[in-house]
Order: C-alpha cells, then structure tokens, then sequence
C-alpha cells in the first residue's frame, strides 16, 4: 500500500485517537470488534463487488473467452488459420484526431459526453501465403472501464490525487460513463445455476426437479418430472417426456438392478415408488443402451444448421444425451457415468419428495439465488460480440480467399480491423440502453442499465447496492416478495420499495461480499485427498448408504464419504490457514446425506468471527494491532480470526450475536449487528425503535433528499441537480454514517422542532415553518439544469454557427436630462455576450435566448455545381435558431463550458441556475418516514418560544406518533437535544447508540426535564402554554418534490395535431382531463350543459356540414357524395368524431348521420 | 505416497455441526501396529474391474463355473469387454431363446476404463500391509449385444422386404459426383469419441482364472520386496501449497 493512502479520510476511523478513544485505552473486545467493520469497507468499500465483478471480467474472464474461441479457420483455404494468444485491456484513452496527450480523466468523459473506454488488445498469430505472422497488440475494440477498477485511472489513487483529477474522493464508483451519461449495471438476482431445485405441486399431484444447465455455449433447463406417478426427464430439445428408466438405460445402466440401486438404494418406501416405472419402459420394448438412444434420438427435435452432417436416430440420442441433455456435466469417451448419475440423483430426490412433501427445496431461499453482477454481463455480453467478431472476420477472409488468383499477398490483418468498431459499439449501445440480447441464448434482457442518479450522495450510494430480481412485476405472488430469514446481514431487512416492485427489489446489507469464480479442479482433487472415494467406482448401494454423504462440488457428484464431519472439518481448517480460497463454502446437508462445496460466482457472503472452544479468534492484542494500524482487514482472515460465510454455510453454523452468548456449540460471533441493515437504513437513528415499515419509508425518501452531492459538485454539468444550500450532519449520527461518509456529504439540516398544535394549517403531516428560519437559510436549495446544443457539420462545407447580438436604439434621459439614443441589446439578447453565448451570472428571464446558434439556409450539398453550393454554404444564408429560456421564474447562468464532441463539432453546455427558497406545498420528511408538506410560513414573532427565547424552525402536528409508532423520531429528539447542550454529537445506531437514560441525565443536568419537554409561550398572546410541548432538534431532509415544479394551469392553450384535443400534461402546458369516470358523475347528476362544455365545446369543437340526405359529411355547404346543397346543414361535433367517421369511410364502412329536429 | 498428512485437530466448537461418525481419540485406543511397503511393481498393470450387478459372493471364477470366458480392449477408446457364460439351467427361457436370439448361452459384460487417482490395493501378509496403486478401473455392466443384434436384422429384413416390393417399379437413377473432401462428416464431441470408437478394432486379451497359478505368481507381485523406509522428498508445506486452491484476488496488486 502507498503511503499517500494513508491519508484518506476512510484512515480516520484507523487512527490512534478516534471519536474520543485513545490506543492507551483499554481494549474492550466485545465493544472494540466493530472496528473490523471499518477494516473491512476499507479494503473492500460499498460497492467492491461491482469492482471485483469487473476486475475478474476483465482480467481472468476475457482470457477465458479467448481460449474458448481461440482459433478461426477458413472454409475455404484449409492452410489459413488464425489464433489468439493473448488478450488485454489498456488504459482509457482519448479518441480525438489530434490529441497530443491520450491520457483522459472520467470528469472530460463527463463533460465532453464521451465515452470511457479503454482499447482491448489481442496478440495473434496467423498465416500470410504460407508464411506464420505474429502480430501484438491489435486492437479490437474498445471497452468502457468501470470507475475506479484496476484499469480506471482512479484505481489506488489517494485523496489529493482525486481532487487532481476533479473527482469526488468520496465517490464509490462502480459505474460507467457511456456518452457523458453515468450509467450502473444493476445487481441481476437469479436461481442458482447447475443446481437441482425440487419443486411440488400439491394440488395437482406433481414433483419435479429441475436444473438449470449453463456453460459457456448453451444455456438449458431439464426437468424430471412426475405424470400420474411415474417419472419422465423432459426437456425443450425433446418432443415429448422421456420416462426415466429408458433415460438410464441410454446412459448406459442398462440393467433394472442397478437402476434400482442407483435411484432407490436399499430403502423399500423408496424402491416401491420407483418400481412402477419399469413397466414404462419394457412396454415400449426397449432392453438395451442402443434402443434406448434410438429411442431417445427419435424424439429429439432436429435443428441443424446447414452444411452440416445428417445424422441416424442413434446419433441423434447420443449427442442430446451427451450435449444439451444436462448440458454442464460433459461426456467425455463416452462414459456416460456421471451423467447416469446425476439423473439418478434428480430422480432420487423427485421420489424423496413423493415420500415425504416437507423434502421440496424453497426457491426463494438466499442460498438458492446467485446474484449476476457487472462483470458477468459484460462477459455474456463480449463473448456475444466477439462470436461475431470472428464470424464477420472469417465470412470476409473466405470472400477474398474464394477468388482463384489473387492480384497481391492478402493479408488477414486488413481484415480483421474493419470489425473492430462493431464489439465497440456492441457494447455501447448495451450500456446505453440496457438492452442485453445474446444471440447465442436466444436472450433478450431490457433495463439491464440504469442512470447513475445523482439527487443526493446516497441515492447514488442506494443505486450501486441495489439487487433487482428477474420476477415479473406484475405477478401476483407473495413467496419471491417475503422477507427471508436468510436475507439476514446479507440483504437489507428494511430497504425495499413500496409499491408494485416491492420486495423484489432488494439492497445488500452493509458488510457483505459477492464472490467471483474460483477454480473448482484444485477443489475435486483436494476432496479426494481428504478422503473422499470417487464416483468412478462405486455404486448406488455405497452411494445411499445410511452412513455416507455425497460430496457435492457447484451441485455434482464426485464423491463419497463415510465420515462427513471430519471432511467438513478438515476443508475447514485448512481454508481458515489460507489454503483454500477463503470464498469457498463447504455445508452438510443432513437431509440429503450431502456435502455440498460451492466456488461459483455470485453467492453473497459477509465475514464473521470465528468462535472455538466457546472463546471468539478475535483476541484485544488483534483488535489493537488493527487499531495502531499493524493489521489489516485480510490479516484476520490470514490467521483464521474471522471467515466468510455463505448462505448455505451461515445455515450450518450456530451464530452468536454478542459475546456474553457464547454457548459451547457456538461456531461463529456477529461482528457488528447493526450490518443486518444496508447503507440507506443504515441513516436512520434508532431504528430498532421504529415500527418496521417506517423504516421502509425512509429508506425510500432518503433517496429523494436534497443535499450534497460530491465534493465535485460545482464542477458538474448533470441534466438536472439539486443541492442544499446548507447543509449540516445530522446531531443525532449511526456508526453507518460516519462509514459511508453521510456526514462528509449530507442532505438535511438540524430543525428545531415542536410538536404541538398550530394554526390548522398543520393537518394531515402539515408542517409550520418559521419565516426567519427560512431567511436564513434552511431548506434553501438550488436548481441547476443543463442545456447542450451541439453545432453541426454539413455536407457542403457549412455549418452551425454562434450569431451576433442585435440592439436597438433606446431613448434614455441622461444625467442632465437630456434625451439620448443609446444602442442597447434587444430584451431577447440583453443576457448575451459577444459571442452570442449568455455570460455567466447573467439573469434569464422567460422569453431570453442564451445560446444564439444560427443555422445555414442551405446544408444541402448541390450536386449539380459543388463550388457554389460551398459558396452559399460557407458565407451564405443563416436563419436564426436560439435556445431561449422558457420557463417562468427566473435562473441565473451559472457556467458555460465550450468544447467539442469525438467528431470534432463544437458543443456549448449552459448551466443554469434557480435557488429556491421553501414555499408553501414544498415537501420536507424526517428520518423516520414521516414526511409532510409546509403547510404555512409564520413570522417568527407569532412562533412560541421557551425560556431562552429559542423559537422553533418546525412545528409538528403530535397527531403524526400515535400511529405511526415512530419512537425512535422522540428518542432523536432528546439524544439531539442532550447534544445541543452539551456540546456533543450523538449515536443512534441500530441496536446500540446513545442510551436514553444518559441522555435524560444530560438534560436533566442542563437543567431541562428528562422527557424532552419545555415550557413554551404562545407567541402571540405571550402567554404560557397550557401543556408542556416535545421540544428539540430533529433531523429534517428537504425531498426534491417542490411545488414550483409541479404548479400547473392552463385556460387556453395548446393542441394537440391529430385530435385538436388540448395536450397532456405539465411540460406541454396541458389541460386537466376530464376523465371518464369523472364524466359519469356529471351524467348521473344529470348537468348535460356542463357535459357538452367541457367535452366538446372547451375541448375540441367542430363545425361540419353534414347532408341530411346520404348522412355523409360534405363541406362548405355541398355534399359530395350526393353532388348538391340541397339537404347539407351545419352542426358543431367533437373533432375525434370526425376524425373517427374519416377512419371509418378509409376502412369501407359508411357511418351515416341521421339527423332530427330536437324540439 | 509416503508424504505427511497434515493433523488436524478436532475442535469441540465444531462437534455441533458434525455427524454421528467423529471418533475421538479417548474411546478409540490404537489396539496394534503394522508396517505398510509400497509397491510398484504392478504399478502400471494392475487393473480393478468391478462387476456392478454381481453380487460378491457369486464371483466369475470357474470354480463357480461361471469363469470368464474370453476377453478383449479397445485400448484407444477405453472399452473393455468380457465374456461370461449364462447359466441356462435356471431363469432361462430356452425355446424364447433359441427362437429369438439363436440359443444365446454367453453374455458381454462391457465397461469404459478410467484412471483414478489415489486408489491403492492392500495385500495384508505376515502382519504386514503392501499397497500397490491402481492404475484404472472399470465397471462392467451387462450389454444385452445379442438383443441389439436381432432388432437391428428384424429391421434390415423389414427394409428389404420393402425394397423388394418397391424395386419392381422403375426408377430414374440421377448420378451426382461428390468431392472426396466433402465426404466425411466432420464430427464433434460426443459423436466423434464414438465414431473413433466403432472405427478401433478389437484386442484380444488372454484371462487367467482366479484360481490359475499365472494369477497367483502375479499376485505375489503385489507384495513389496524393497523393506528400507521411504523418505518423502515434499516438505509438509510444500504438499500443503501443492494441494490448496487459493483464491485469486485480480485487484490484490493494487492493496498490496
């Protein structure tokens, strides 16, 4: 480690003296272990498993997918080959023409709307006319970097060094920026891969084990499924349902015996179950592994692909047995035994099931899930382009090399670098937009991406924790949606939304990791070492045998053992010595008589202590090596004091919360209980006081506060920002704070708050706010919007350009009084500079252009006399096309940034600028999920005022507490209040912080009563309160819904082109509709006048004539159809009527008007 | 294999988790010792078949006489074959068989080899333990040839009963010339291992009984003759490192 990271602000939690704490002081090691906590955010920080996912993409995966597709070969010249040797990633660069330093920072990307990405280079070797050419370092592609991974400019970088770069040091990073825009790859929740699921249908009478198969080149789901108590293998490559035996046989078990054996053992409940389905199988006269392929490969649904080798019923079944059957178990020189075996275990477990219904698995247990992170899409996604790559590449050579004599050497290099620009966009385009479609899964996956939000510092921060389930939304089922008791310290019990994705949207909690794959061959070969007998030579008596255990490895077979505890513990040991990965987790399934051993990516794990003998590893001599900084997070798990623990392991082990609870069958101990929550809930003071969806709200709006965003803030150009003014860390702070840095950048301000009744104007969560408050300056925010134009190129040479101000001559009195004409911009131009750009402070008022781009008349290129179209393009004719400001409050012009996009155009980014002060209908909340909106501004004067003239910033209305049971909001109150005059922040951490009683000491001590009261005078009459009122700080967040962006009115306005209807909506200054249902009331209250006003007449009236005679509409008084004026008379219809019998006629169908006198 | 097995010891914080099967050390006192020889002389020969389907009391030996009759390898494809004879005195339907499937009297038990690693086999003689590795095993299973073979002539007779009929009407013959190259279907994975498979021809193997002196002289192989103590040339840590499955941090350069 460089010793300029040490000066990170994350070190401050390291140093010797913290928060009051010396080294001097006494270890306590059941108070002091949290310390692992920073420890562990310091190594691995929030969003490591975004970084960890990428780096293992872009260092171990992309090798990986290179071998896998390493060779292309001509179909034509069978001499010509071309292979890959090796594959890298460079360092982001700048992509204009001619920049002299390539060296480019995320901010330029940011700014300039560029991409950041880093060219991929491959080294190659292939043949030129006979001839073996090594070339290094092609380049390919180029792939967009995540933030602050190995390859990001920002990796390693200290806090100086960020600042250098103008980047926040407290960005998480783990995103990408594509096209200026910062765009994350959610977390993608997913069942567990090659895995068997056990499911039952109870009222249909079905079990069915099914397992998803996915390698590298397919992705397949088999299912053994139970029909009228026999069991068949099914699966989308075969027509119909296969029954099981006839499956084993062709997997070589050819006799009943064995396959009895293999599936049933020696337990007779089990061998009756199975028994029936021999009959199956004997009735279609199938004996032997031949037959039984026959049959196999006659029921297989042939796709092949052209030119390639027709093949006989038998050779049909083998390849389906040996390759899409199962898929990720390979058949190698046709020793179908592991795949026999693993059916027989599906089956196995579709009869335990039958047996005895509790046997089903839970889909929806955490152990069950894996989690697809950034690294793992971009893979599926690259491998998907770089297939293509090749296959392009290899379709162009084969057209050059078809030709008989080539005029001069073909060299496939010329080839090759045509492609490169397609994985370029490939993956660009999928960032983008999120649409992720692989060709070779037949997959098309929309909103994998997402707009990095950037409202506040922990909506951003909220956004990189995120896990988004594949369910569909609209189902309505409550089991994928229900808190699991798995989800514990792995996802946050409180952070979910509300509404349609509640509960399949889920956050990680604070202190978890999620693995990448580790290599599972060194695995199998280390359980062999550890005792455990190979499949090859046993059969399925030893296999069902009471007494041992199967040893899994990712869900396969690969052995067995007798002594399962002594496996387990063994492994154990050895990964607690660093021996084996400290991500690979090793259970017992004593249900199953398993041993399961998981290295695949995407389990979620989190650390814990480990406990032996009834004594934590976790010693004080540790706790205060880690404070004086002699030991790291890594060291921990180095000498065995701390492990990761799956799902599936943390299931397996006896976990203590504190130490006190250490009972002899303890295995492991908590290191910090407060990580059950994530780092949105993790904001919330006392949160263990709250009634639990209060909780849930909250962590929904801290989302939507307004505060500080980046310590880059004012060097930002976003489409939209807001930011606080002022804003303050909260008095009442969590450990979780202080970790993710929400006091660095908060989003709130401390309020002094009474909760009583004021006014009326405080009904329903309506808040009173104090006017002076107000002035100086709580809750004020400002609003910064972005407006890009970009001056474009044509082809005749013109292009956009800037015009010039225009001025007109005004009259004004001079100082003698005197009238002089003096030139003065028009009113439109009056904020812009000479360039024609608005100047930076600059007021904007509605109707005012700040970029005065002009545009040529002529951009077309003349073919015809290119020279003159040149002519009148370069110094031809411009039409003006400002950007005028339409909004109606005033902005000031807060920066203008000049600079040009990758094709050299010239683009000007405006920023402007509202501050906004609160108003009547602005929303604030809470930490607690209690939000409200000012419902009145009150002088400070008319406010009540305690003893020391302290008058209130908010007034609550009490009715907010009784049923929202929000205590720990009070218990807020009085540790803030006790922090107020003591001169001290307090704690609020879930299930711990500043203890109540202490504080009511301190403000009993400060001479105020215990519970938080004070007497207060009506500042109006100046008299005494009848009751003492709940009085102290409070932490209030100002939420971005303000009613300036939502006022809204129209009388007239515009209309829409089609149906002459007024628009919808605020932004088209639209009209309100009248919906239906609202038109029923006015139906049933019988006021026909106000119906025929407001749907026709306010909205789209229409006078047509119509002829009485053929019912058609004819117009300007003459019918068409009937070629007269006789019968045609005037009527007023809806426009949509009309519109409608225009469609009609268009189809053939004539609507005929039949009209009637009304009276 | 004379390398240290590295101890473990079996903490009492683990015993919760762990099955009914953990021995401690207390209640299971070491009763004798023996000394264990390795041997290598039959290291590269010395096969294990297991017949999975037969019961251990009724081996094939022709002192049951029932001992293997004739043997064969395909050594590339790792198929080994063996003959056994069926014992037609009981469980046998001779006029089924001698109408369907020409009084079939042996059965083919055939299995496809594969190579174990860490299997020993143990000679105990004399208070002493020889082990010698085991190169492969194979299971053999029955393969019912002679079922295949009949389903495969029934159809044939099908075919050509059917060709009969319909070679009466005259056909129009259209010739095409294929180029050689095209011609052989170029085959992948599975498909492939069996066309190599059906290509490779038969070894014939020569199978002594259990019984037969050669069996006996070879089986005295297994017995070590070298009696000094072997060194192990791994240091525990070095087997250790040799064993483990680190994980692999591709960002550790970094924090390191």
């Amino acid at each position: 480690m460089t010793d300029h990271q040490q000066e990170d602000a994350f070190n401050e939690l390291l140093q010797p003296v913290y928060k009051g704490r010396g080294l001097t002081d006494a270890i306590n090691t059941a108070e002091d272990k949290w310390h692992l906590l920073p420890a562990f955010l310091k190594v691995k920080g929030l969003v490591k498993q975004h970084l960890d996912s990428f780096n293992y993409f872009v260092d171990v995966d992309l090798k990986k997918i290179l071998a896998a597709n390493q060779v292309v070969l001509s179909d034509v010249d069978p001499e010509f080959y071309l292979k890959y040797l090796d594959i890298r990633v460079g360092v982001p660069q700048r992509r204009d023409a001619h920049a002299f330093n390539t060296a480019i920072t995320p901010h330029e990307c940011r700014l300039r709307d560029l991409s950041y990405a880093a060219p991929i280079f491959v080294d190659i070797e292939y043949t030129r006319e006979k001839k073996i050419v090594i070339h290094k370092s092609l380049e390919i592609g180029r792939m967009p970097i995540m933030l602050k991974s190995t390859n990001c400019v920002l990796a390693g970088k200290s806090e100086l060094e960020m600042a250098s770069l103008n980047e926040c040091p407290l960005d998480p990073g783990g995103y990408f920026i594509v096209n200026g825009t910062e765009k994350v790859i959610l977390v993608q929740e997913q069942l567990s891969k090659n895995r068997i699921i056990v499911e039952a249908d109870v009222k249909k009478g079905i079990v069915q084990a099914s397992v998803t198969s996915s390698t590298h080149e397919r992705k397949s789901k088999t299912y053994v499924v139970t029909k009228n108590g026999k069991i068949y293998l099914k699966h989308n490559s075969v027509s119909e349902e296969i029954p099981i035996v006839l499956v084993l046989k062709a997997a070589g078990i050819v006799t009943d015996y064995e396959i009895l054996q293999l599936v049933a053992g020696a337990d007779s409940q089990f061998q009756d179950l199975f028994a029936v389905n021999f009959e199956e199988c004997a009735k279609l006269g199938v004996h032997t592994q031949h037959q039984a392929l026959e049959y196999l490969g006659s029921k297989v649904k042939t796709v092949r692909r052209a030119n390639a080798p027709k093949l006989s019923i038998y050779q049909e079944g083998l390849e389906a047995l040996a390759t899409t059957i199962i898929a990720h178990i390979s058949v190698n020189n046709l020793d179908f035994r592991e795949k026999a075996l693993y059916i027989a275990i599906m089956t196995r477990r579709v009869i335990m099931t039958m047996a005895d219904p509790k046997m089903v698995d839970d889909r929806d247990y955490v152990g069950n899930k894996r989690l697809e992170l950034a690294g793992q899409l971009m893979s599926l996604l690259f491998e998907d382009l770089f297939k293509k790559f090749n296959s392009d590449f290899k379709a162009n050579i084969d057209k050059v090399l078809k030709k008989p004599n080539r005029a001069n050497e073909f060299d496939a290099l010329l080839s090759i670098s045509i492609h490169s620009s397609n994985i370029t966009m490939g993956l660009n385009r999928a960032i983008s937009t999120g649409n992720w479609s692989l060709k070779r899964f037949k997959m098309e996956r929309a909103g994998v991406t997402h707009v990095l939000s950037r409202l506040s510092y922990i909506s951003a921060l909220g956004m990189m924790t995120r896990i988004s389930s594949q369910f569909e939304k609209s189902r309505k089922v409550s089991g994928p949606r229900a808190l699991q008791p798995s989800q514990f310290g792995m996802l946050c019990t409180a952070d979910t939304p509300e509404g349609e994705a509640c509960g399949l949207v889920k956050n990680l909690a604070l202190m978890t990791h999620i693995t990448t794959d580790d290599e599972e061959d060194p695995v199998r070969a280390l359980c062999f070492i550890l005792g455990a007998e190979g499949v090859a030579t046993i059969g399925g008596t030893e296999l069902h045998n009471p007494n041992t255990y199967g040893i899994y490895v990712n869900g396969t077979l690969i052995g067995i053992t007798r002594f399962p505890g002594k496996f387990v513990n063994e492994f154990r040991q050895l990964r607690r010595r660093g021996h084996v990965s400290a991500f690979i987790s090793i259970y017992c399934n004593h249900h199953h008589n398993a041993v399961h051993i998981a290295t695949d990516g995407g389990r979620i794990c989190r650390p814990l202590i480990i406990v032996e003998n009834a004594k934590s590893r976790v010693k004080a001599d540790h706790l205060a090596k880690l404070l004086k900084g002699d030991m790291v997070f890594d060291d921990f798990l180095k000498i065995g004091a701390v492990e990761y623990l799956d799902v599936n392991e943390e299931n397996d082990s006896y976990i203590a919360l504190y130490e006190p609870d250490i009972i002899d069958e303890t295995t492991h101990l908590e290191i910090e209980v407060f990580t059950v929550l994530g780092a949105v809930a993790g904001l919330i003071p006392y949160p263990h006081h709250n009634q639990s969806p209060r909780n849930t709200y909250q962590c929904a709006m801290g989302k939507q506060a307004i505060g500080a965003i980046a310590y880059n803030q004012f060097n930002r150009i976003d489409t939209l920002l807001y930011l606080m003014v002022y804003p303050q860390q909260p008095m009442v702070k969590t450990k979780t704070i202080e970790l993710i840095n929400y006091d660095k950048l908060p989003a709130g301000q401390n309020a002094t708050v009474a909760v009583m009744s004021y006014s009326g104007y405080d009904i329903e969560d309506a808040l009173v706010l104090n006017k002076s408050s107000i002035d100086r300056g709580f809750g004020r925010c400002q609003v910064l919007k972005k407006n890009t134009s970009v001056f474009k190129r044509y082809p005749n040479q013109a292009s956009d350009s800037l015009g010039s101000v225009r001025t007109e001559t005004v009259e004004k009195r001079g100082p003698d009084n005197q009238t002089v004409q003096t030139e003065e911009p028009i009113f439109q131009h009056r904020a812009l500079g000479v360039d024609g750009v608005a100047e930076v402070g600059e007021k904007l008022d509605p109707g005012m252009v700040y970029v005065n781009k002009i545009v040529p008349v002529n951009m077309g290129q003349d073919l015809l006399n290119p020279n003159a179209a040149a002519d009148s393009g370069a110094n031809g004719e411009y039409k003006e096309q400002p950007v005028v400001y339409k909004s109606p409050e005033t902005s000031c012009v807060d920066q203008v940034m000049v600079s040009s996009t990758e094709s050299e155009q010239l683009m000007v980014k405006v920023l402007l600028r509202q501050t906004r002060r609160p108003e009547l209908g602005d929303k604030f909340s809470s930490r607690h999920g209690q939000k409200g909106v000012c419902g009145i501004i009150v002088n400070q004067e008319d406010m009540p005022f305690n003893d020391f003239g302290v008058t209130p910033d908010i007034i609550m209305n009490p009715h907010g507490f009784p049923s929202r049971m929000t205590v720990g909001k009070m218990i807020e109150l009085i540790s803030g209040k006790a922090g107020v005059l003591d001169g001290s922040l307090q704690y609020g951490t879930c299930f711990g912080g500043s203890k109540f009683e202490d504080m009511s000491q301190i403000l009993v001590d400060k001479g105020f009563s215990y519970s938080g009261k004070d007497m207060l005078y009506s500042g109006v009459t100046g008299e005494c309160l009848q009751a003492y009122i709940f009085f102290g700080p409070i932490y209030y967040q100002k939420l971005k819904h303000m009613v300036m962006d939502k006022m809204h009115a129209r009388a007239r306005g515009p209309r829409a082109v089609l149906t002459r209807q007024p628009t919808e909506g605020r932004s088209r200054d639209g009209g309100l509709r009248l919906g239906e249902m609202e038109r029923d009331c006015v139906i049933a209250y019988g006021a026909s006048q106000l119906l025929l006003e407001r749907l026709m007449i306010s909205s789209d009236a229409f006078e047509v004539d119509v002829c009485q005679t053929c019912g058609l509409m004819g117009y300007n008084g003459w019918c068409t159809t009937c070629q007269t004026s006789e019968c045609v008379v005037k009527m007023t219809i809806p426009y949509a009527a009309k519109l409608l019998f225009q469609e009609l006629i268009s189809m053939n169908i004539a609507p005929r008007l039949k009209l009637g006198d009304v009276f | 294999m004379d390398v240290e097995v590295p101890k473990f010891q079996n903490t009492p914080a683990q015993k919760g988790i762990n099955g009914p099967d953990i021995e401690e050390e207390d209640d299971d006192p070491v009763v004798k010792e023996f000394p264990i020889f390795f041997s290598n002389k039959l290291a590269e020969n010395l096969n294990l078949f297991q017949y999975p389907v037969r019961p251990s009391e009724r081996p094939y030996v022709d002192a049951y006489g029932e001992g293997i009759l004739d043997s064969r390898i395909k050594r590339d494809a790792g198929i080994l074959e063996v003959d056994v004879p069926i014992d037609t005195t009981k469980f046998y339907d001779k006029t089924k068989a001698a109408k369907k499937w020409d009084s079939v009297n042996t059965q083919t038990l055939s299995g496809s080899i594969s190579h174990p690693e860490g299997q020993m086999v143990g000679v105990f003689k004399d208070d002493e333990l020889h082990l010698t590795p085991v190169f492969s095993t194979v299971q053999l299973r029955p393969q019912f040839k002679y079922v295949d073979k009949k389903s495969i002539e029934d159809r044939e007779a099908v075919k050509l009963a059917q060709k009969d009929a319909r070679s009466k009407e005259v056909k129009a013959v259209q010739m095409s010339a294929k180029s050689t190259g095209e011609q052989a279907p170029k085959y992948s994975g599975a498909l492939l291992s069996f066309k190599q498979a059906d290509d490779e021809e038969f070894v014939h193997l020569d199978w002594y009984d259990r019984d037969s002196d050669e069996s006996w002289n070879v089986a005295d192989r297994l017995i070590s003759s070298n009696k000094e103590s072997l060194d192990s040339d791994t240091l525990p840590l070095e087997y250790i490192s040799m064993i483990s499955c680190p994980h692999l941090d591709p960002s550790s350069e970094i924090h390191n």
